[in-house]
């Protein structure tokens, strides 16, 4: 999952869950230049996780700063989870073999 | 003006907060990944438990917002009474002695009114005059104690009640899984508290209301409300609530108090709506009160969640019975809701 994939992703979520109607670009920062409250941080968070079907860490959700960092945190979470269902695939074939 | 009594009435569906998160997290996982976090989210509002209007399975036969309203009535009529049954006869008064009856809730509707219907159901004498307030949200409970004296101000012989009842769990909107309604699924509960407000020419042994202040901050109808949709309400709510606290209400108390030559060190009680923790704290900052002062409140918000408008009454009524202050000490009631608006009421002990 590339990281263009992953912004037009957080693009389409902030439009249909925090009505955000602007641009979003990497370098943008969530609270300032996105004027997300706390509540609307949350939903982001929230939502970006049930598009992506990963679970972020709430206990770092103060580095988000930018939607890059946002990209790069979803990015992580999607490689690991690929790599544990990786993990599972192989062990399941080595299990039944 | 003196608030001779305050009796509440809870409905007696108690549960805790994990029983509670167990029967919305079924519901949470068909739409939500993350269901940690939601859990999350509902612990940190600190809230133990809650009273319940109904018996968590029966919110499941709940299909319309007619049937929800309708157990609305039902059940706000049965906690209207008991509340008011309780606030007189600590007043030492009876149903022949209320002169007006002030009805306050933003969580259903109905038509004759609850205080109506409670007309009928407690005998109260056809001449009281009835002031049913719909919409003013967390904010009523001290609003109608204000508005409440403002009647017997005009009246100093008469008697004035005030009701509040809240059903918050007959609002919620299980289908709605938006984060907004997802906080307030954790936060809200129900329940009734009912205050006596007596004029100037009649006895009472509570708390004197020497003023009032209603303050309202213009262009902030989004900070929080209901939307209405063809379930019923749906939640408005902005994380705006504490920005408010911090930027106007040391301001506005300051204010208040100036203009009886008063400043916040001449007050020794605060009793205020719960609100949520965020605003709890915004408030203890923006007050900068001391260690304690809103411990009655944090414990009501710990005990039984958020009640809208009946909290500040409960709080109040908490303070009356256990916490009673310093006779002659001054005392702030306070409280914050939809529009959005802060009332103020200035106590003498």
């Amino acid at each position: 999952m590339n990281d263009a994939y992953i912004l037009a992703g957080i693009r389409d979520v902030a439009r249909k869950h925090v009505g955000w109607e602007g641009p979003i670009e990497p370098d943008m920062r969530l609270v300032e230049d996105l004027s997300l409250d706390s509540i609307k941080l949350l939903t982001l968070a929230i939502e970006v996780e049930n598009r992506f079907q990963i679970c972020l860490d709430p206990e770092r959700d103060h580095e988000l700063i930018t939607v890059a960092d946002l990209v790069a945190a979803i990015s992580q979470q999607t490689s690991a989870k690929l790599r544990a269902e990786e993990g599972n695939d192989r062990r399941g074939t080595e299990d039944t073999q | 003006m003196k608030i001779a009594s305050v009796g509440s009435a809870l409905p007696p569906h108690f549960y805790d907060q994990e029983t509670l998160l167990a029967a919305l997290r079924t519901n949470w996982s068909e739409r939500h990944h993350n269901i940690d976090r939601l859990e999350a989210l509902h612990r940190n509002v600190l809230v133990g438990g809650r009273h319940l209007a109904l018996r968590i399975e029966e919110y499941d036969t709940l299909k319309t917002w007619g049937d929800a309203n309708d157990a609305w009535t039902r059940v706000a009529q049965d906690v209207g009474e008991t509340a008011i049954r309780r606030a007189l006869g600590k007043a030492g008064l009876g149903f022949d002695d209320v002169d007006a009856l002030i009805f306050v809730t933003v969580t259903g509707v109905a038509t004759p009114s609850i205080d109506a219907r409670l007309m009928n159901r407690l005998h109260l004498p056809p001449r009281v005059k009835r002031m049913p307030i719909f919409g003013l949200g967390c904010v009523a409970g001290a609003a109608g104690v204000a508005r409440a004296a403002d009647y017997v101000r005009a009246y100093p012989d008469q008697v004035a009640v005030l009701l509040s009842v809240e059903l918050c769990s007959l609002t919620l909107q299980r289908q709605d899984l938006s984060i907004p309604n997802l906080i307030a699924s954790g936060l809200f509960g129900d329940g009734a508290a009912a205050a006596v407000i007596v004029g100037a020419e009649r006895q009472a042994d509570g708390p004197q209301i020497i003023d009032s202040r209603s303050i309202f901050y213009p262009d902030s109808e989004e900070v929080m409300g209901w939307d209405i949709s063809e379930s019923g309400f749906k939640i408005v709510l902005s994380a705006g609530v504490p920005e408010v606290v911090k930027h106007y209400l040391g301001r506005d108390v300051d204010q208040f108090l100036s203009d009886h030559g008063l400043s916040r060190s001449d007050i020794r009680s605060w009793v205020s709506h719960p609100g949520g923790p965020k605003v709890l704290t915004a408030m203890e900052e923006a007050l900068d009160l001391p260690d304690g002062a809103l411990d009655v409140t944090w414990n009501s918000l710990r005990s039984v969640g958020n009640l809208s408008s009946t909290s500040v009454l409960m709080v109040l009524e908490d303070t009356m019975r256990d916490h009673r202050p310093e006779p002659g000490s001054l005392g702030l009631m306070l409280a914050m809701g939809p529009g959005f608006c802060s009332e103020l009421v200035l106590l003498r002990w």
